[in-house]
């Protein structure tokens, strides 16, 4: 008797399980990797009908469910898109928008390591390459506060790199661009110098990328699916900036505090034409894209 | 001189249902072997001769009563009150009684040992195991050798100094087994069915070998058989063990000069006693278990 | 075991030097026939050609699933180009690291308990409570105690292969048969004597055994220390060619570990013969 209860029930189960997973195949499957560029994905969740919003650990897990069909719409980090843009099936899908950050010169400083912008001398710096908008934006700025950073070590690295290498202690401090910022801030190492006002357009900012940082990809059959999502992403990204950092605060780990003095990152409508752009620069710059880590 | 006084054995056997078994393998047994002496312990298998001779080796502690060889204690018995229980903790610590110590190599006393199988070291070649024995008992690195060698010579293994146990044959590995044993120049050998793994003419040519050897040494000899040939052949005297529990059932002290014919009409005639005895025996078993 | 060692010391440098040549050629001689061998060469070849035709008949997606040619010149790109055997030499010296440091702590660990049972008594729980807990799930504690470096990808390598090491020897010893511990006793041997030439190598084809299991799981902790910290080694290489879409890169790294782990596996299989000779005679 009891037996027959535990099976009927778990008949039940299954049953609602199988139902509940139709359910979610209808809804619109999207990824996205979190954090403070999700800001107006945040902001929309909670207006989202038949969404199922999917967190992934890195976004080139969420190219490759895009390109498998088990995603709808998701987010790629840019500076990937033009190598993702090879894989074959890549033409199943189509940028529908972007999320933009500036580039903003930003100096952090390596966990419980205190020291003033003076004081700089003999630490090792992280930086992207030689000649870098952000470095020269750093160094004139630093001279004009009277800072001496003539010796100063300088450690070059592609930029996601930096972060483990101030966790590992490879690097007393990195000048990174204005999207690690927050991520810095959470992994408890501190902003020592900051400075929005960045002319891009040399080889590590190039002003043709126009700063985007994330690029929402949608599978082309499921276009007329995504595009409710997309409004409401647009429409998310008019609250007033506090409203916004709110949102990503309320929804990820990250303290409203963090993001106070940090610029929100902005989504907006974006066609295939961002991909030819990302394509034809990397064509100009040859081998650039290739990231090699050897220092 | 080895002397048991008593010397009992018990285990207790957990069983499938979690019932305790208490099992008697040797019930009081009192024995006395004169120096240069060969005495057989002949019974049935499992009527605790082997446990026996392992209590006089010291390699099992009895559980009452003592062994002494030439007035020395071998083990004590191991503890029956709690508060012998506590006093025998303290005083071995983490080393079994067992042990002869941590680091010292240092046998207890002047016995050397023939298992059945398994006695030399599958690891070592034939020289190493009886250089081995022999710096367990401080023989000078230099003389280990040559010593060795004599021993070797003498069981007929000179020419298979670099082999490996497991290439030899079994008359052979015991014969090496009889070489480490009389290479420490022990006083007291005590064999565990020494030949009963290998065929009928190897194990005859064996005890020729042992009895040659003996006669050159004048060791003292335990022989545990199950074998009543072997133990007319080559024994002073027979202890005939009983099974349920194992204790002495009969001694027959062998007056045969040696050499003996393993056809002599004395030994034939003793052998047919202690062969009725064993049916005797075991028909009296059956009629209980029936 | 004292014999060999004055042979060969009689016999000078020189010949030591032909010695360790010759075995050097005996070890990729049986190397090289087990994976040459011509019945495996039937299985291997059809395989090797099924994966080159199929990306390149456009039955799977050529950029998914990279041809072995193309795979070959991923790999020699990454020779040339990137410095990949940079990259192999820094995981193997974590590998090697860790590993070595597991069988250092674990075969001793592992003799002792199966030694002694009041050694074991105090020790065996501990492991036995330690060792389900798998290996990956140390990674952010590992983080903590150790920073993101060389001493946490070591210590988490060093954590995958040493249980099974310590867990093998431990049995193997104390299966040990206890007639060759009689045997020796009577003779007088001291309980370090009986550790040193009848525990251990009554145990020591289950100890290299254990090792092999050691190196498997090694390397999947050396995968898994690569993906945290550090910017070189071949995890770290296999994980940043998936981030960028190199998927011929990737494949590179995984036939790099396959390669190094079946070569370690052969050079146990050789230390196993040289070692535990006495098992294979007859």
């Amino acid at each position: 008797m009891v037996k027959k209860t535990l099976l009927a029930l778990l008949l039940l189960l299954l049953l609602v399980l199988i139902t509940c997973e139709k359910k979610k195949r209808n809804a619109l499957r999207v990824g996205h990797s979190g954090g403070y560029l999700s800001a107006a994905l945040y902001a929309a969740q909670d207006s989202l009908v038949n969404v199922d919003i999917q967190h992934f650990n890195s976004t080139s897990d969420i190219a490759y469910t895009l390109l498998l069909g088990a995603l709808d719409a998701g987010f790629v980090e840019a500076e990937k898109l033009a190598a993702f843009a090879e894989l074959d099936g890549f033409d199943q899908l189509t940028v529908v928008g972007k999320v933009t950050y500036p580039y903003g010169a930003t100096l952090i400083l390596r966990k419980g390591l205190n020291v003033r912008l003076q004081e700089l001398g003999g630490l090792t710096i992280a930086v992207s390459e030689p000649t870098c908008v952000l470095l020269d934006t750093f160094s004139s700025d630093a001279k004009r506060l009277g800072a001496d950073i003539s010796n100063v070590k300088y450690k070059y690295m592609v930029f996601h790199a930096m972060l483990p290498a101030l966790e590992s202690g490879d690097v007393d401090a990195a000048i990174i661009k204005g999207t690690y910022a927050v991520a810095a801030l959470q992994a408890g190492h501190s902003i020592l110098y900051q400075n929005w006002e960045v002319q891009p357009g040399d080889e590590c900012c190039p002003a043709i990328l126009d700063q985007a940082a994330l690029v929402l990809l949608s599978r082309r059959e499921k276009l007329e699916a995504v595009k409710p999502f997309i409004n409401a992403l647009v429409f998310a990204q008019k609250s007033p900036p506090d409203q916004l950092r709110q949102s990503v605060a309320e929804h990820s780990v990250i303290p409203f505090e963090m993001l106070r003095g940090q610029p929100v990152p902005e989504f907006s409508l974006e066609s295939d034409k961002l991909l030819e752009t990302f394509i034809k620069h990397k064509h100009e710059d040859g081998d650039h894209d290739d990231h090699d880590h050897h220092d | 001189m080895i002397e048991a006084r008593n010397v009992s054995k018990f285990f207790s056997v957990v069983n499938e249902d979690r019932t305790a078994d208490g099992i008697t393998a040797v019930l009081s047994v009192s024995l006395t072997v004169e120096d240069g002496k060969i005495l057989s312990l002949l019974g049935p298998s499992g009527c605790g001769k082997s446990t026996f001779l392992e209590i006089l080796g010291g390699l099992q502690a009895p559980t009452e009563g003592s062994v002494y060889i030439d007035g020395v204690q071998v083990l004590e018995p191991l503890p029956s009150t709690r508060k012998e229980m506590d006093d025998y903790r303290r005083k071995y610590k983490f080393l079994s009684p067992l042990a002869n110590s941590m680091f010292k190599n240092r046998p207890k006393h002047d016995i050397a040992m023939i298992f059945q199988d398994y006695a030399v070291f599958p690891w070592m070649t034939v020289l190493q195991n009886v250089v081995f024995a022999l710096k367990l008992r401080d023989i000078p690195r230099r003389e280990r050798e040559a010593k060795a060698m004599i021993y070797l010579k003498k069981t007929g293994l000179a020419d298979s100094l670099s082999k490996y146990p497991a290439q030899l044959s079994g008359g052979m590995r015991q014969r090496l087994a009889l070489a480490r044993a009389l290479a420490v120049d022990p006083r007291i050998i005590l064999m565990d069915e020494p030949f009963a793994a290998v065929d009928m003419l190897t194990r005859e040519r064996l005890q020729d070998d042992l009895l040659r050897l003996w006669n050159e040494t004048g060791i003292t000899i335990i022989l545990v058989t199950h074998d009543i040939n072997e133990a007319l052949y080559l024994s002073d005297e027979i202890v005939v063990f009983s099974a349920n529990p194992g204790s002495i059932r009969n001694r027959f002290p062998i007056e045969t000069p040696r050499p003996r014919r393993r056809s002599d009409p004395d030994l034939l005639v003793l052998g047919q006693r202690i062969e009725a005895l064993f049916k005797y025996d075991i028909n009296h078993e059956s009629e209980y278990s029936i | 075991m004292a014999m060999n060692k004055n042979k060969y010391e009689v016999k000078g440098a020189r010949s030591t030097f032909r010695l360790v040549l010759r075995e050097l050629g005996y070890f990729f001689k049986g190397a090289a026939l087990n994976i040459f061998s011509p019945e495996f060469l039937v299985v291997f070849i059809p395989l090797l050609g099924l994966w080159e035709a199929l990306p390149r008949l456009g039955a799977v997606p050529r950029t998914l699933v990279p041809p072995p040619s193309d795979v070959a010149m991923a790999f020699w790109e990454m020779l040339t180009v990137r410095n990949f055997l940079g990259d192999v030499a820094s995981s193997m010296l974590k590998f090697f690291m860790g590993l070595g440091i597991a069988i250092i702590a674990a075969i001793p660990i592992g003799v002792l308990m199966g030694w002694n049972i009041a050694v074991r008594k105090r020790t065996l729980p501990l492991f036995q409570l330690l060792s389900p807990i798998p290996p990956p799930a140390w990674v952010p504690i590992t983080i903590i105690l150790f920073g993101i470096g060389l001493p946490m990808q070591t210590f988490l390598i060093f954590l995958g292969a040493f249980y099974p090491i310590l867990f093998n020897t431990y049995q193997a010893v104390k299966d040990t048969d206890p007639r060759y511990l009689s045997s020796a006793r009577v003779f007088g041997a001291s309980e370090l004597t009986l550790i040193l030439h009848v525990y251990f190598w009554h145990a020591i084809g289950a100890i290299i055994m254990s090792v092999k299991t050691g190196v498997a799981m090694g390397l999947v902790m050396l995968v898994i220390a690569e993906m945290y910290g550090g910017r070189t080694g071949i995890g770290y290489v296999l994980n940043e060619a998936k981030d960028y879409f190199q998927i011929s890169r990737m494949v590179v790294c995984m036939v790099t570990l396959g390669v190094i782990g079946w070569f370690l596996i052969e050079v146990l299989k050789f230390v196993e013969l040289k070692l535990a000779v006495w098992k294979g005679v007859r």
